[in-house]
């Protein structure tokens, strides 16, 4: 097989960072500061660890001289990574509720007690953060606008500010994003192969919508049909492709890789009927809202089966699961924009959200002990979509009852928003521990031979790992 | 020296100083037989235990630490030394029943294993004793071991959960469609061959007949007010006999089961634990909204503005979450794993709370229970019909519990039509749904026959009356001979239905008196039995043997 060259190759290039880079298991925190603060890399092993999940220009280019001496021996003519890696090795080597933790007996093609370049450590996920952002600048934009929390008398400078954090946090990564496409495409590639991630691919469109209905009204008045047909382009095409996988079966088929992550190529389908609404198109929209209700209802009833045939599903209660409160109340909000009222359907698809938010709380403490992670932030647009649905019922049904309702939920997901921001910026700056090596894309193409230099592996595979996360990180974001 | 005469001298020694010397002694004479008492050669009696019990007690601080190694040699579980001062112990007990107490102390779920073995004394039947909430508190105060254990299994806050089996161990202990029949291999922890308490086997579904009844009586109601059936100018007295004898029956088996929930609750936990009995804990929330739903003209309730109707609908939202939670939340009880035509009971609540609250005015509140029966309707739905592979208790074969099938839809129907106020396209859709359902069953009704007769069959009359009155309505709205020889039809069948079911219900109770039949399914035991050893009781004592000797060996060299 191709890949049976690589594993002496990296076996031989292992010990090189070990030499002569950082200590390997720094046990404190300023130790696991000092890790990253250091310029990561020894130039030269790094340049050839990496070079497999390189652009292939990069890897076409006769090699340079200073690579030279490392590459002579292996010969790595074909790059075998260009094969696809099967869906049945994500599941088989990963595990976690979004796959991106690594099983004991694994093996992954890049060295785990180095930190990788930074390029390759930031996920798809990260689009989340957008996500979030841009659903609490719609939501404190309705605020201030909704005859129902009037009384509040929010100003539109917090969705005005808001929405500029939004728009700047999606330049900057769709930037940092478009250079790991640009240098690493082989990583994007893996990313998009991932059962759970190429949900996530969604989220960059997802948000771009976001940020056009949650425009201030400084920015915009009529967002103009152009936009809706730039931004729903790349979600209908992602949508032929995921949908079809699910439905033409093969290794992709719903019953396997159904996750509650599944519910973001879903939602996609309300919001862009949202849009359509807004900018003056209803038959698109009612087209958009069709197609997302039907496969809305195969992803809900198939992850509510919990089938034992589907491997991606989390075996605990997760933050994830907060996903399937975001399309019913994103379809209830999309019913009352294209319809021009917040009737019986809606009222079911918003209640529906609703009783599945009351059955998340009441389990809340099962959400405690997990690690926080970047793709956190998507699970707080759930909770964003269900307070402005809320806000929408409280303009149709005006009780106080309703009202307290729509502040409440409001001030719960601004809350978790808040959190999450705090606990991101402490991440990136305090701990460093933002963007821990994403083993998720690293994984080998075949199983390794169990076995084989097993307990080599092993030593080097755990240790290095818990590093990267102090003690103190995980219980106290899980807290939220 | 033998036991005996070792705690013979306990009352003249020290306790704190010779206690520790005295337990060794006494684990290294006892315990490769303790567990043993037909040995007789080293039992001890209890007469010459008490006062060891009395200087325990004098040894709070000693016990912490040792109650491990006294657990060993000493007939009660680990946590059964844990003595206390307000365990009074009276009068010693009689000679007779100290085999058995001190046996069943020696093991960690004692009780079912007693009963097995042992014949009542002296009047008293301690086999059913697991299964009470306060076993032996009522009728046998002085029996200071039992209270001891007792109190011990409390503190120790696990012995409930030992009890209690797991999830799989009903799928592999029981069969059939209700998950009711014992299968040949296993062994119930109750005595099989004659008949339990009476509370013991008054199963949860006996609440079905109130449902089956109440839903007459709102049938009743509809076509003796309907315009649709106005030609058959049926009296509303109809509906009100019938409302009265669901009154009647409801207020009965309320307070039987409530018997039961005092004085057997581990038993009612037992059932609220099984996959397919835990479904008809909402039968009798659904039959209270029955009989508001059926209420006679006759009867004047003021409901304050629907104001009633929310702390009816407060214990199904409970459920539900609780329920729905564990279908989707993963763990031994996913759907995928439970989903059961009877599941259908769990979600006809919210139809039938929808159809209430909207008869009553309200808007919000039902369009909430609507569209949250709907969204969970869907999901049982799609379960049921794929028919998956791991769904372990479904049914092979047809059988009546199917006609829940009909349930849900022909009520949502009905719901959906008072909640928009008109029997519109949507109400219409999920009625022919529940039609096209009905007519698939009664096509295959000969694949019904055969089965024995349980309570639970008057959960499945409620559906077909459900229908019928789905019918009657749509009637209403759609009227012609058809529709009105329809709604005739169906009414007739289940009216003919409960006349059936009633009939076989008083054949059983006043001529075969059998109508509570020993009741198996909460009867199993929580560890399945060792192969080869079929014979009850045999198996359980078995394998609880061997655990406490294994304990008992790692003590033994703990303490030396």
């Amino acid at each position: 097989m191709a890949s049976s060259p690589d594993g002496p190759r990296f076996v031989d290039i292992h010990p090189l960072p070990a030499d002569d880079g950082p200590a390997p298991k720094p046990r404190s925190r300023a130790a696991a500061r000092q890790v990253s603060l250091q310029p990561i890399r020894p130039p030269r092993p790094t340049a050839a660890d990496f070079s497999m999940f390189r652009t292939k220009s990069s890897l076409s280019k006769p090699p340079t001289p200073s690579s030279l001496p490392l590459r002579a021996e292996p010969a790595p003519s074909p790059p075998p990574q260009a094969v696809v890696v099967p869906a049945g090795r994500y599941f088989a080597a990963l595990r976690g509720p979004e796959l991106d933790h690594l099983r004991a007996h694994e093996d992954i093609l890049l060295p785990k007690d180095s930190t990788w370049p930074f390029l390759l450590r930031f996920p798809v996920n990260t689009f989340g953060v957008c996500l979030g952002l841009g659903s609490q600048a719609i939501l404190w934009g309705s605020l201030s606008s909704s005859p129902a929390t009037a009384f509040l008398h929010v100003s539109p400078i917090v969705n005005f500010s808001i929405w500029v954090l939004a728009l700047a946090s999606l330049a900057t990564i769709s930037a940092v994003y478009a250079l790991k496409c640009a240098f690493f495409f082989e990583a994007v590639r893996r990313e998009y192969f991932h059962p759970v991630r190429v949900n996530f691919f969604f989220a960059p469109w997802i948000v771009c919508m976001f940020l056009t209905i949650g425009a201030p009204g400084a920015v915009s008045t009529a967002p103009h049909p152009v936009l809706w047909c730039a931004f729903m382009g790349p979600v209908l095409f992602l949508e032929l492709k995921i949908y079809g996988q699910w439905l033409s079966g093969g290794k992709r088929r719903l019953c396997k890789v159904a996750n509650p992550s599944s519910h973001l190529s879903v939602v996609g389908n309300f919001v862009g009927a949202i849009l359509a609404v807004r900018v003056g198109w209803a038959e698109p929209a009612k087209f958009l809202w069709a197609v997302g209700f039907a496969h809305y209802l195969v992803v809900f009833v198939t992850l509510y089966q919990r089938l034992p045939t589907s491997e991606a599903l989390p075996k605990e209660l997760h933050p994830v699961y907060s996903m399937f409160i975001a399309a019913p109340s994103a379809a209830s909000i999309a019913w009352a924009n294209i319809y021009g009222s917040f009737d019986e359907v809606s009222r079911t698809c918003y209640f529906i959200a609703l009783f599945l938010y009351i059955s998340l709380v009441v389990r809340i403490n099962f959400f405690r002990g997990f690690r926080f992670s970047v793709a956190w932030w998507s699970y707080t647009f759930p909770m964003t979509t269900a307070s402005l649905a809320t806000i929408k019922y409280a303009e149709a049904v005006q009780s106080p009852v309703t009202k307290a309702m729509a502040l409440a939920l409001s001030l719960l997901s601004s809350a978790m928003v808040f959190l999450l921001f705090v606990s991101t910026l402490l991440h990136a700056f305090f701990w460093r521990t933002l963007f821990p090596n994403d083993l998720a894309i690293a994984i080998t193409q075949n199983k390794v031979v169990s076995g084989r230099k097993k307990g080599a592996i092993d030593s080097k595979n755990w240790p290095s790992q818990p590093q990267d996360q102090p003690s103190p990180v995980p219980l106290a974001s899980a807290k939220i | 020296m033998d036991a005996g005469s070792v705690l013979r001298s306990l009352n003249q020694i020290n306790p704190e100083e010779e206690l520790l010397h005295l337990l060794e002694l006494l684990g290294s004479r006892i315990s490769h037989g303790f567990d043993l008492p037909q040995d007789g050669s080293e039992m001890i009696q209890l007469p010459q235990i008490s006062p060891l019990f009395n200087s325990l007690r004098d040894l709070q601080s000693v016990s912490a630490h040792h109650s491990h190694s006294i657990s060993v040699s000493w007939p009660a579980s680990p946590t059964g030394l844990t003595v206390n001062d307000d365990a009074e112990r009276s009068s010693p007990v009689k000679q007779d029943s100290v085999s058995s107490k001190f046996q069943s102390h020696s093991q960690p779920l004692p009780q079912p294993r007693a009963g097995l073995r042992e014949k009542p004394r002296l009047g008293r039947d301690s086999r059913f004793d697991s299964f009470k909430s306060w076993a032996g508190q009522i009728d046998d105060q002085t029996d200071d071991i039992q209270r001891l254990r007792r109190r011990s299994l409390e503190l120790s806050g696990d012995g409930d959960e030992r009890a209690a089996p797991p999830v799989h161990r009903y799928f592999d202990a029981l069969e059939g469609p209700e998950l009711d029949v014992l299968r040949p291999t296993e062994a119930a922890v109750l005595p099989e061959g004659k008949p339990w308490p009476f509370l013991l086997r008054f199963p949860v579904s006996s609440f079905s007949m109130c449902m089956g009844m109440g839903s007459q009586a709102m049938l009743w109601k509809a076509l003796s007010s309907s315009p649709s059936t106005k030609f058959l100018r049926i009296s509303p007295l109809v509906n009100l006999l019938l409302w009265c004898a669901t009154l009647l029956l409801m207020i009965t088996t309320t307070v039987t089961y409530t018997f039961k929930a005092i004085f057997y609750f581990e038993a009612v936990r037992r059932e609220f634990y099984h996959p397919v009995r835990v479904n008809f804990f909402f039968s009798p929330w659904i039959a209270i909204l029955f009989l508001f739903i059926g209420l006679p003209e006759l009867v004047h309730v003021n409901f304050h503005g629907g104001a009633a109707w929310y702390p009816l609908m407060a214990p199904i939202l409970c459920l539900e979450l609780k329920i729905y939670g564990q279908w989707m939340s993963g763990g031994e009880r996913r759907l995928s794993k439970v989903a059961n035509p009877s599941n259908h009971l769990a979600i006809v609540g919210n139809f039938v709370g929808a159809l209430l609250g909207a008869s009553l005015g309200l808007k919000e509140g039902p369009i909430f229970f609507f569209a949250v029966g709907l969204a969970h309707y869907a999901v049982l739905f799609v379960t049921l019909y794929q028919r998956l592979p791991t769904n372990e208790t479904l049914p092979k074969e047809l059988h009546p519990v199917f006609f829940l099938f009909v349930a849900a839809p022909s009520v949502a129907s009905l719901a959906w039509a008072r909640i928009v106020g008109t029997f519109d396209y949507a109400s219409r859709i999920v009625y022919f749904i529940a039609l096209f359902l009905y007519a698939s069953l009664v096509v295959r009704v000969n694949f019904f026959r055969g089965f024995r007769f349980s309570m639970a069959w008057w959960a499945y009359t409620f559906p077909t009356t459900g229908a019928a009155i789905a019918t009657v309505r749509y009637a209403a709205q759609v009227k012609n001979p058809f529709t009105q020889s329809l709604s005739l039809f169906l009414s007739a069948v289940s009216t003919a239905l409960v006349a059936l079911v009633l009939l076989a219900t008083a054949v059983h109770a006043v001529y075969l008196r059998d109508l509570f039949p020993n009741d198996i399914a909460i009867a199993i035991t929580s560890a399945p039995p060792r192969s080869g050893k079929i014979s009850p009781g045999l198996s359980l004592k078995s394998s609880a043997t061997t655990r406490e000797k294994d304990e008992s060996i790692t003590i033994l060299v703990n303490g030396r």
